[in-house]
């Protein structure tokens, strides 16, 4: 229970600054100063602290929502191990927990959105229920490969890497696994090239513009959702290519730390030097994630 | 028990009676009949709960009855036991219903008549232990479903609905018929314990008789690619009898196929690879086209078939664990079937039955007409809400206990040693999550555009919860699905006899429990921690203050509810990269010119297996089949002529077999 606790309070108190970070990236590559990497911190603060203001048409998900998306984020994020720690919850079958988990967070946001009675966040709705499903099978296809190689179906048996090689896993297969992993979190996180997070036109947003009538706490919750996701995300990568349990346990925090921040600053470059994909090419991109998918499958069948 | 459901047979025949009776007081004699099914579906559970926790050795009924072939012959066996309480549990949520329509005057007579004999059909080719009792209870469950969908409604489509369903019905009765007459052949019984002896010692190839399973049982569970029936047939039917024949009717499908399955002593590795395979994609296609359908009740039946197919997918691996000698893929996979015949009957009874209310309070099941319902009609849409979570499979509601199980399975196979198998593992594990995202589309769809926003016709704007005995098996349903989803480990005493029918003893069950405690701490954990902010956000707001406002609309000052978002737009991107599968028909008027005359832009989805594959086929078929018409010119002297020929050619057989 307290390890849980202290689990979720490391995720929690790290989380906005790798948002935080992915915009002082994109403020250096634009020659600007830009915010300071604390900045989310300030923003949450004040958005838990403002009025909150709802539609008139809204139901009650739309009061529910932001808590319980908050929540099925927080709860996935108990099964993800952080460095040389396992993680506070884990049973065969957790790496789906994850997953479905993550499903239940988009499942609210949609039908907020949708419980807006406008057109723009039903917009953004219709795009996140069909770019989730598209990414769905990327996700699945890569943890079943990685799951073959580390013998359970848990966070834990895949994200060791000395452990892993020692079960017959290649280098090859872990950092296509992060790869694509990558390319997951962009995906999934509404970053550039499938959503642009910056604009304020809504027409191009996807996850945006789905909670753009939030505000006040709710946006706060949202906000911090994501901000979580992306966290979560990004200690899976770096948990795949960096062997750290052999470290002492803080020194391995901070190795997972500056991975984490390593992988911020990458998703900040990414999104300095590309721009947004036509919304047409997006469902080809994630088929494209799902070929990469398939590649690491098809090395961990045939690469022995 | 076993004289408790026979009670409870009788008790469905005298309801059908009451409910035919020709009075002029019909409104009581139906309300009559509903509460009697209501009594027998009562009492069916309570037999099968019976049946399943007392440890019995088989009971086996035998009427001695001048039947034209034989004797009669009636059992329950544990997976009979279990099945029958899935069927009682849905059918009782659904004779609660008929209840409080009968109350308000809306139970026609034939409703009264045919829905308690459609339930006493089903329980009846539960309880038969010989083929020709199965054959005539199937084809009184099929004909009683026939009956009720061609009275629900008198235009073309619903009479077309019912052709259909009658056609579909009966190209697979013909399958069981013949598929009983081989296995009784050569002893002349038709008994099911006759029938296990030859099948037991068949050492042939399997292909003759998976054809006849899966036209005979596959058209009626509605597995792909003959399922287009399904969604014809079950939207027409009045809202209670949809979901008895989405959540119960398709499962006797699938009892079937498992039933007949049993009689071989092995299931080879291809054929329960084919069933993982048709599962799969019977519930990947129907996701996709419950995704894109406009009216709820059609959306509802496309779900269904898809939920079928993820328990085709269930079965299937653990037949392929059995041919691969992998225990824990069998009670997995077999745990998984199971478990959604229980958990898909309750969730989509309920979200028929909702559907049913809603259809009663806005007089349309065009989602494009529906719309802002959360507020107006809150109970029913708690309700509604619990069903479609269920629907896309998500904790923690019953639906994520299944896509949990299967996707361990295909996980699990995905890790085998077996090349193939581990290929079948990562294909369905595709599938499934593709299944899975679509119907996460498919229910904020179903539950969004019809509950959510503003009301986009005044018939939606003026609904009203309907009175409390219409919302009580609405209520029922979803703490079902509730309590089936936080603590899945419950059913494992209903579950564990019903798996050893299976041949999984108590020793391979602690993989299973284990897997169902796992999704019980999550569907625990969530709600935990949901509840836990939520407070955390009502203290915000209590402290900083909440404030009312209109929608944003980006500074537009007239918005319409004609202007959100239609549940055709809503899976619109769908239609582009799935067009070869999808194949929506679009009638359009564009803009144009300077000053453009009105526009308009109309589209239906369409279902492509019907078209392309089922229909050009029957053509084929019914040309090939035109040629005997050759032998059939309605002249009575030709057809004395074929009799006289006939009797020529007997006595020619008889005189060469006699005389050597």
């Amino acid at each position: 229970m307290i390890s849980a606790i202290l689990h979720l309070a490391f995720a929690f108190a790290a989380a906005p600054a790798a948002i935080g970070l992915i915009g002082k990236t994109k403020a250096t590559f634009a020659g600007r100063s830009g915010a300071p990497v604390t900045q989310p911190y300030s923003d949450l603060w004040r958005l838990l602290n403002k009025e909150v203001v709802r539609s008139t048409t809204t139901s009650l998900v739309s009061a529910f929502a932001p808590a319980a998306v908050l929540a099925a984020i927080a709860c996935a994020l108990l099964f993800v191990p952080f460095a040389s720690q396992p993680a506070p919850l884990g049973f065969s079958g957790s790496v789906l927990a994850f997953s479905a988990l993550l499903g239940v967070a988009r499942y609210l946001t949609l039908l907020a959105a949708l419980d807006t009675g406008s057109s723009f966040p039903g917009m953004g709705a219709s795009r996140e229920a069909m770019f989730g499903a598209l990414a769905e099978p990327a996700f699945l296809l890569v943890v079943g490969a990685l799951c073959r190689t580390g013998g359970d179906f848990s966070w834990d048996a895949i994200l060791d890497v000395q452990a892993f090689l020692s079960h017959g896993g290649s280098l090859a297969q872990l950092i296509g696994a992060a790869s694509v992993l990558f390319l997951l979190l962009l995906a999934e996180n509404s970053r550039v090239p499938v959503d642009d997070p910056a604009t304020h036109l809504e027409l191009t947003m996807i996850h945006e513009v789905m909670i753009l009538d939030a505000a006040g706490p709710d946006l706060g919750f949202y906000l911090y959702a994501a901000a979580l996701k992306l966290f979560a995300f990004a200690a899976l990568i770096v948990q795949l290519v960096v062997p750290m349990h052999d470290l002492p346990r803080v020194l391995a925090m901070l190795f997972l730390l500056v991975g984490i921040g390593v992988v911020a600053v990458l998703v900040g470059m990414v999104e300095s030097v590309m721009a947004r994909l036509r919304l047409v090419r997006v469902p080809q991109f994630l088929v494209g994630i799902s070929v990469g998918a398939a590649i690491v499958a098809a090395i961990t069948f045939f690469g022995r | 028990m076993l004289t408790l459901l026979f009670l409870a047979l009788g008790t469905w025949l005298l309801a059908a009676l009451v409910g035919a009776w020709p009075s002029s007081r019909h409104a009581r004699a139906a309300f009559v009949s509903a509460c009697l099914t209501a009594a027998a579906c009562g009492a069916t559970a309570v037999a099968a709960v019976g049946l399943l926790l007392a440890p019995t050795e088989g009971h086996l009924l035998q009427l001695g009855w001048s039947w034209p072939l034989g004797r009669i012959q009636c059992g329950v066996d544990e997976l009979s036991a279990f099945f029958l309480l899935g069927l009682s549990l849905c059918s009782g949520l659904a004779s609660l219903y008929a209840i409080a329509q009968a109350r308000a005057g809306h139970l026609s007579r034939s409703e009264a008549c045919f829905f308690p004999l459609l339930l006493g059909g089903m329980a009846g080719v539960l309880i038969a232990r010989d083929g020709i009792l199965f054959v005539v209870a199937w084809e009184a469950m099929s004909l009683a479903g026939y009956f009720l969908v061609v009275t629900a409604s008198a235009n073309a489509e619903g009479q077309r609905a019912g052709l259909v369903y009658l056609i579909a019905s009966h190209l697979g009765a013909a399958a069981l018929v013949l598929l009983f007459l081989t296995l009784g052949a050569g002893g002349g019984d038709t008994s099911f314990e006759f029938a296990a002896r030859s099948a037991a010692q068949y050492k042939g190839s399997f292909s003759y008789w998976f054809l006849l399973l899966f036209v005979g049982f596959g058209a009626k569970a509605g597995l792909w690619p003959l399922h287009t029936w399904l969604p014809e047939a079950h939207p027409v039917a009045p809202s209670h009898v949809s979901a008895v024949m989405s959540g119960v009717m398709t499962k006797m499908g699938i009892y079937g196929l498992l039933r007949i399955l049993l009689f071989f002593p092995a299931v080879s590795f291809g054929t329960a690879a084919t069933l993982v395979a048709l599962g799969a994609i019977s519930a990947f296609v129907a996701a996709l086209h419950a995704a894109v359908q406009r009216d709820l009740k059609r959306l509802l039946a496309y779900s269904t078939v898809e939920n079928v197919g993820l328990v085709a997918v269930g079965l299937g691996f653990g037949f392929v664990g059995k041919a691969s000698d992998m225990p824990e893929l069998v009670v997995l996979g077999f745990g998984a079937a199971l478990f959604h015949v229980l958990g898909h009957g309750l969730f989509k009874g309920l979200s028929f039955l909702a559907a049913g209310t809603v259809l009663h309070a806005t007089h349309t099941k065009n989602l494009d007409q529906l719309g802002g319902l959360a507020t107006r009609m809150p109970r029913t849409a708690v309700a509604f809400l619990v069903g479609t979570t269920a629907l896309s499979g998500l904790p923690p509601i019953s639906g994520f206990v299944t896509e949990f199980l299967l996707l361990t399975c295909a996980l699990r196979a995905a890790a085998a040693t077996d090349p193939v198998l581990a290929l079948l593992g990562l294909a369905t594990l595709v599938a499934l999550a593709l299944t899975g995202g679509l119907a996460i589309l498919a229910a904020t769809k179903a539950y969004g555009i019809s509950f959510l926003g503003e009301p986009r016709s005044e018939a939606a704007r003026m609904a009203t919860d309907p009175p409390a005995l219409e919302i009580l098996p609405l209520l029922l349903g979803a703490v079902g699905c509730v309590a089936l989803g936080v603590w899945p480990a419950s059913a494992i005493s209903l579950l564990s006899p019903a798996l050893r029918v299976l041949g999984i003893g108590n020793e391979g069950l602690p993989v299973f429990e284990r897997a169902l405690f796992s999704v019980g701490t999550v569907a625990l954990l969530i709600i935990g921690a949901a509840s836990l902010l939520w407070l955390t956000s009502l203290l915000l707001v209590w402290r900083c203050g909440k404030r009312y406002e209109p929608t944003w609309g980006c500074g537009y000052e007239h918005p319409s509810p004609r202007m959100q978002y239609t549940a055709m737009s809503y899976s619109q991107p769908l239609s582009v990269p799935f067009d070869g599968l999808l194949a929506e028909r679009v009638a359009q008027e564009p803009v144009s010119g300077v000053f453009p005359a009105p526009a308009s832009y109309e589209a239906w989805p369409n279902d492509v297996t019907g078209e392309r594959l089922l229909l050009p086929l029957l053509a084929r078929l019914r040309s090939l089949v035109g040629r005997l018409r050759l032998v059939q010119h309605g002249h009575l002297q030709t057809y004395l002529f074929y009799v006289f020929l006939t009797l020529v050619a007997a006595l020619l057989w008889q005189l060469a077999t006699t005389h050597p």
